[in-house]
């Protein structure tokens, strides 16, 4: 039986030039390549195994026994996690909408010529480039109910007769982190808008306007299409941050009163820091991180399109 | 051509790498010294030893003082890292856990000193203070640092929750301070003060963690005789009298417009700050704030007119309320054991306290610094507060009491706020005791 020779298939060769260029890439990514993993690829595994032990830091005596998901069952049956979830729900529908609408409406103003113009744009960044810790303390002295200035200033213009309690209400309370959390992050979202706008080319808006067209309609029709990518880019970052928030809540009211700004990012903390249950605290860190991935993707599938002029 | 100009550069920058790596040499010196011919062979010189401190900065200037001297007499040097209030337990705790971050000595407060002393990272230094010496310490602050019948610190200060008055309006208002012996002698003063407008408010109340419990609802109690608890935490408090008569005082003051509802967003350092405006009578702080508030003219506006009584009582019991005091532990990581109890034995010296103590911070921890005669001359008021702390004990150690805190902290605000009635209150507490226990 006559065998058939099969061609073989060309041999394909890789120049020495792109073998070369492709060994050095692999050396210049190696450093950062290794640095990720290190710091984000380790910790992230950990931190999951860490979840499905029982670790309490103050009790060493009992080790660190596999519990499975029974952190994570704990968690979900806390009352004080429950009403941190709404809390934290609140805190970041009522943030994220008002800064995307300010930003957008600032983004459209400092979008427009005039004198100015430049100097305008970097003062409205100022907040942006205050720490957030910073951030927590500035407002805990403006809103503080015996000597604050938002106090004495409203009193001042007649608008109240006698002092407020800012942070004695929860719900008052919660509205006033999100007031501190607006001023401090509005600036970079409105610094993306600001760059969006300036992609969108003037033709569109001449040709609209001798169709007749509004500056509403334009807003709707040209403006709001077109920088939906960045919209995109903006509500799904701020969410991601809003639902993280720790630091302005820790500096400004630590969760109170009567747990009233107790978001998920502080609750973490006190399993974590304050009651030592380091399986616990990851485990609601994991939970956050599952409920932010799938906003993301909700946030994608909602508004994200790709942009063609 | 290329790849050898690759290696060309690469070799540049290499070598550029190890010149800027090199240890750069000394510039030499215009004439060289002459080195004096030894006559014997010397000895190696000693590595000089630093010891490592993590503390809060309060102290910052009794512990700089005493690590300078400390140096200065034993060649050994202290290195002292100060973080602050808010910050330090979490800082201590995930230094601890981490292994000790190469620090030798640790500031351990009493709020802390069971939840640290649980996770078995520091030395017992029974040794420090030996049974026969144990008298010359305050009983109750040598047991809060014992844990499993071994020191596990040494004790540095001691303070508690103290009254405050302002006296000028107190006259103004024609009550004297020795009037106030009781709760109800204080409600009734609180209406005198509001009938005849000497100031806003009667009392600046602190119902923000974590200042609460200390230093107003858990003493408000306690100097009532009650407690909170029975040994093995299960609660007790609305079994008696007291929980539920500090709710409704919180309660009746509010609406009657006696305590400032303010508090309710304060903490106890904001509640000194309150007081220092001058415009309410009474406060019940920490022994840092009261003095702060008599001594301190950045933080008080009423220096020289805070004088000091025993926290009310009830019925037979006079007084009451609950202590603090800092601790300095020695960990089990640190490689100069031998210097860091030096040291350690040096900063809790009766000389050092009593340093302390005059520059008008906390009490100290030796019992014959409290009658001292120098310590009394320079601290106003140092009898009074000294005579409140033998009617004090510490708080309970269970390991969730720190969140209880918060629950308490929330139970009290929730009256203050009108969210929920004094027996609300307390019924929600205690299903958060329970809670808390359970988990």
């Amino acid at each position: 039986m006559g065998s058939i020779a099969v061609p073989k298939p060309p041999r394909r060769y890789m120049s020495r030039r792109k073998r070369e260029d492709l060994i050095l890439a692999a050396i210049l990514l190696a450093p950062a390549t290794l640095i990720i993993a290190l710091v984000t690829l380790y910790p992230f595994l950990r931190s999951f195994w860490i979840s499905l032990h029982k670790w309490n830091l103050s009790r060493p005596q009992e080790g660190r026994p596999f519990v499975g998901l029974d952190n994570y069952i704990q968690t979900i049956q806390d009352p004080l996690f429950l009403d941190s979830l709404q809390v934290t729900l609140m805190f970041v529908v009522a943030a994220v909408t008002l800064e995307i609408l300010l930003a957008i409406g600032i983004a459209l103003m400092l979008n427009r010529p005039f004198r100015g113009q430049w100097l305008m744009r970097m003062v409205a960044l100022i907040p942006w480039a205050i720490p957030s810790v910073v951030n927590g303390i500035m407002w805990k002295w403006i809103l503080n109910p015996s000597y604050g200035s938002l106090n004495g200033l409203l009193y001042s213009l007649g608008i109240i007769d006698q002092y407020i309690i800012w942070l004695g209400d929860p719900k008052l309370a919660l509205a006033m982190v999100v007031v501190a959390d607006i001023w401090k992050e509005t600036p970079f979202i409105m610094l993306l808008f600001l760059a969006a706008l300036q992609t969108i080319p003037h033709d569109l808006y001449e040709a609209a306007r001798v169709d007749g067209s509004t500056a509403v309609q334009s807003f709707f029709h040209i403006t709001l299409p077109l920088i939906r990518p960045t919209l995109f880019v903006a509500v799904a970052l701020r969410t991601i941050w809003a639902l993280k928030s720790f630091d302005l809540i820790y500096t400004l009211t630590a969760g109170g009163p009567s747990s009233g700004t107790t978001v998920v990012g502080y609750y973490t903390y006190l399993k974590s820091f304050v009651s030592l249950q380091l399986g616990r605290g990851a485990s609601v860190a994991y939970i956050m991180t599952f409920a932010v991935l799938l906003l993301v993707i909700v946030y994608q599938r909602a508004l994200y399109r790709e942009v063609r002029y | 051509m290329r790849t050898q100009f690759r290696l060309i550069v690469s070799l540049a920058v290499f070598a550029l790498l190890l010149v800027a790596c090199a240890t750069p040499t000394a510039a030499p010196t215009e004439a060289p010294q002459v080195q004096p011919v030894a006559t014997e062979e010397p000895a190696a010189p000693a590595e000089a030893v630093t010891i490592r401190m993590l503390v809060r900065p309060d102290e910052g200037g009794n512990v700089a003082k005493y690590a300078e001297q400390f140096k200065q007499e034993t060649g050994i040097n202290v290195a002292v890292d100060f973080v602050g209030w808010a910050e330090i337990h979490d800082k201590t705790v995930t230094t601890l856990a981490s292994g000790g971050g190469g620090y030798d000595i640790v500031f351990i407060p009493n709020a802390n000193a069971f939840e640290f002393a649980s996770g078995g990272w520091f030395e017992p230094i029974d040794d420090m203070i030996p049974a026969a010496e144990r008298d010359l310490w305050l009983a109750a602050v040598v047991d809060m640092y014992t844990h499993e019948g071994s020191l596990i610190a040494m004790p540095w200060y001691s303070g508690g929750a103290h009254f405050v008055y302002n006296s000028e309006i107190l006259e103004k208002a024609g009550v004297s301070p020795e009037e106030v012996v009781t709760w109800d002698d204080f409600m009734a003063a609180c209406q005198k003060i509001k009938e005849t407008s000497a100031a806003e408010f009667c009392f600046s109340p602190s119902a923000k963690y974590p200042g609460n419990f200390y230093y107003n609802f858990g003493s408000m109690v306690r100097s009532q005789g009650e407690t909170f608890f029975d040994a093995e935490g299960n609660p007790t408090f609305q079994n008696g009298q007291a929980a539920l008569n500090v709710m409704e005082m919180y309660d009746t003051g509010i609406k009657e417009g006696y305590f400032d509802p303010a508090g309710i967003a304060l903490d106890d350092y904001e509640t000194l700050i309150a007081f220092g405006t001058g415009k309410t009578a009474f406060m019940i702080n920490s022994t840092w704030s009261a003095t702060q508030a008599n001594r301190n003219a950045e933080l008080s506006a009423v220096t020289g007119n805070a004088g000091y009584i025993l926290i009310p009582g009830a019925g037979e019991v006079r007084s009451g309320g609950y202590i603090y005091a800092g601790g300095l532990g020695l960990l089990k990581t640190s490689e100069h054991k031998a210097e860091a109890k030096q040291f350690l034995t040096y900063l809790t010296s009766e000389e050092a306290q009593k340093h302390h103590a005059m520059e008008g911070g906390n009490l100290p921890t030796r019992v014959a610094l409290f009658t001292d005669a120098e310590i009394a001359a320079a601290w106003p008021g140092f009898e009074t507060l000294a005579a409140q702390l033998p009617y004090g004990e510490f708080p309970p150690k269970f390991l969730w009491f720190e969140e209880w805190r918060r629950s308490a902290a929330s139970a009290v605000q929730d009256v203050m706020g009108g969210r929920k009635d004094p027996q609300a209150a307390i019924d929600w507490l205690v299903e958060e005791t329970n809670r808390l226990k359970a988990q």
